[in-house]
């Protein structure tokens, strides 16, 4: 408890973590509250307006309109929703996957934990980007499957950082007075094994989450991701690539969403990775 | 210590072979007939059948692969379904230009990101530290695709002082026409004091290096920081003070020696990102290179020039990777002590 009220007074000690937050805590509520915020929420659905086309940023339309007069503004709000959405079944796709890879390599070693290793040891010399480029391309272009190549290239970091922990943690006194009073394997790695692995792999994942937004976008911006009339805001950016420089908010105001929000996830995790890491308690001051 | 080397060195081979296999494997994945590419929209059913035997995709899987793998020992990597020419060649005539690009944004980035992982070290928490952590923050998270257009609009469109895009200017290409020797411009132009193309071509690098610059300034300045602080508090830095050597002195010589190495190795591997970077990059900036070759290639399902480029941005990782690991070896004996 101490530690917990010491933790938060750190964070809130650290202006980077503070700026973070408050960007988080905007884009949380702008995802879910997405519908009552839209002025116009028919043009997040694909309506056109032919009369309203490539308007500037004026009261009626905040941030402009698109080459199909969409409102700009409506389109943005509605995209935070697919990224959170994307962001959330992402993370929850590595996770699983990685997760519990890691816990059956690290928890029963032998060859399971040597190929588990070595598969993930594959995955992780093809660069994140390409390979998922290569995966959408194979099994089209949409936006479940973009997450889905996301999963598949980012899960091996997180079966590393969990057999890492998993090799800790198993032979630790708590673990071995379980084990003797007759815990079964299964209990072990769940209830006292995995509880206990949450902090560090919370804290890469609050590290990466911004990360997993921007390459999904990078690969709605390729065309491989998701597909109009979504409001993806990677998608808003390359529709507007043939009109920004005669209309600059239409690639402007989706990117600068984009940047806020991955900026505000990667502080975050940045300032929870220096308040528990302990060299830099020591040292940092 | 040779067996961990050894055994480092198998374990890249292994995964290089593994990645051929992947490769090609995921070829048969994608869903377009590779054939039909091939003779193009128009062609009648013999054509396709015609190429469908040319390009041998009537043999069983096996044969295939037997035979990609012995052309990739040969150095081919295919034939590119779009323009009809050797992959390799379309690489190699296009490799400079990325080459000339990367290496200007790289250098520039790592500079940069170390001088400023420095300046933060030397002041953990002052109102400095936060701005430059903020800053290689924001690199790392900056969408790239977007700061370029951003950079677009400011520098070639509202102030008009940097070309929009492109290599060079078409008209220079008439005028004061370079000399191609390497295919660095730069050094082509310098080389032959072709001046007004030296200068032309340097003012058109300027924005897509910038671009790519972000993320190696950001990457290496928390590198840097975080080492820095990590050193600065070891036991021979308190040492060296104890023998009342001077604190600049400390910083800049004892510190900086032991810290640099580490962040120089990172961060180069860190140029595989770059690398997938240019892909959006050089297309923003309609850059004749390697990524916007690559990038058109996967919009129309290139086939064999995806598969290539995959297959040669892994095997550089590996061997980056590879060349990491060994030169960390090399700096801290503390590593040698423990691999066995």
């Amino acid at each position: 408890m101490i530690n917990l009220t010491r933790g938060l007074r750190r964070i809130l000690r650290n202006p980077l973590m503070v700026v973070g937050l408050a960007g988080i805590s905007t884009f949380m509520i702008v995802a879910v509250f997405g519908d009552l915020i839209q002025p116009y929420p028919e043009d997040s659905r694909g309506a056109v307006h032919i009369d309203e086309v490539l308007l500037p940023p004026s009261s009626q339309n905040l941030f402009g309109t698109t080459a199909l007069g969409r409102d700009l503004f409506s389109l943005v709000v509605a995209g935070s929703r697919i990224s959170l959405l994307t962001a959330a079944i992402t993370a929850s796709m590595i996770l699983a996957i990685g997760v519990c890879l890691g816990l059956a390599a690290g928890f029963i070693g032998g060859w399971i934990e040597e190929v588990i290793m070595r598969i993930s040891d594959l995955f992780l010399s093809f660069p994140s980007l390409l390979l998922a480029m290569a995966i959408t391309a194979a099994l089209g272009p949409n936006l479940r499957n973009a997450m889905i190549a996301v999963a598949i290239t980012w899960w091996p970091s997180y079966c590393r950082l969990t057999r890492g922990e998993v090799l800790s943690l198993k032979r630790r006194e708590f673990v071995e007075s379980a084990r003797a009073i007759g815990a079964s394997p299964l209990r072990l790695m769940f209830r006292h094994i995995l509880p206990n692995c949450f902090a560090p792999i919370f804290v890469a994942m609050m590290l990466d989450i911004g990360l997993i937004i921007l390459t999904t976008s990078s690969l709605s911006f390729l065309g491989l991701g998701a597909q109009s009339p979504t409001p993806e805001w990677g998608l808003l950016i390359t529709t507007g690539r043939t009109q920004f420089l005669t209309h600059w908010w239409v690639t402007t105001f989706p990117g600068l969403a984009l940047f806020v929000v991955v900026l505000s996830f990667s502080l975050v995790g940045e300032g929870l990775r220096e308040v528990l890491d302990p060299r830099m308690v020591r040292r940092g001051k | 210590m040779g067996t961990y080397i050894v055994r480092r060195v198998s374990l890249a081979l292994l995964i290089i072979f593994a990645a051929i296999v992947g490769t090609f494997f995921l070829t048969r994945l994608i869903p377009s007939d590779p054939a039909m590419l091939w003779v193009g929209r128009f062609a009648s059913s013999e054509q396709i059948e015609k190429a469908r035997e040319q390009l041998g995709l009537n043999d069983a899987w096996y044969v295939q692969f037997v035979r990609y793998v012995g052309l990739l020992l040969h150095g081919d990597l295919g034939v590119s379904t779009r323009t009809h020419n050797p992959v390799v060649r379309e690489l190699v005539t296009r490799l400079p230009a990325s080459m000339e690009l990367i290496i200007f944004g790289m250098t520039f980035g790592i500079v940069l990101g170390i001088v400023l992982g420095c300046l933060s070290a030397a002041k953990p928490n002052s109102s400095f530290d936060h701005i430059a952590r903020f800053t290689s923050v924001a690199g790392v998270a900056l969408p790239q695709f977007w700061f370029a257009m951003i950079l677009q609009l400011t520098f070639g469109k509202v102030l008009g002082i940097l070309p929009l895009s492109g290599r060079m200017d078409l008209r220079l290409g008439l005028y004061h026409p370079v000399v191609t020797r390497t295919g660095f411009f730069l050094f082509d132009s310098f080389v032959s004091g072709n001046w007004i193309a030296f200068q032309d071509a340097l003012l058109h690098l300027i924005l897509p290096a910038l671009t790519l610059a972000a993320y190696p300034i950001g990457m290496s300045a928390r590198l840097m920081r975080a080492k820095m602080i990590e050193v600065l508090g070891e036991d021979y830095t308190r040492t060296t003070r104890a023998f009342g050597i001077r604190e600049t002195r400390i910083f800049l010589v004892y510190s900086l020696r032991n810290a640099l190495g580490p962040v120089v190795t990172l961060t180069a591997i860190s140029f595989v990102y770059t690398l997938i970077g240019t892909f959006l990059i050089e297309s923003i900036f309609a850059w004749p290179g390697v990524g916007s070759y690559t990038a058109q290639a996967i919009l129309s399902n290139d086939v064999p020039v995806i598969l290539a480029v995959t297959l040669l941005v892994a095997i550089l990782t590996v061997v980056l990777n590879l060349i990491a690991d060994l030169i960390l070896i090399a700096l801290d004996p503390r590593i040698r002590g423990w691999e066995g």
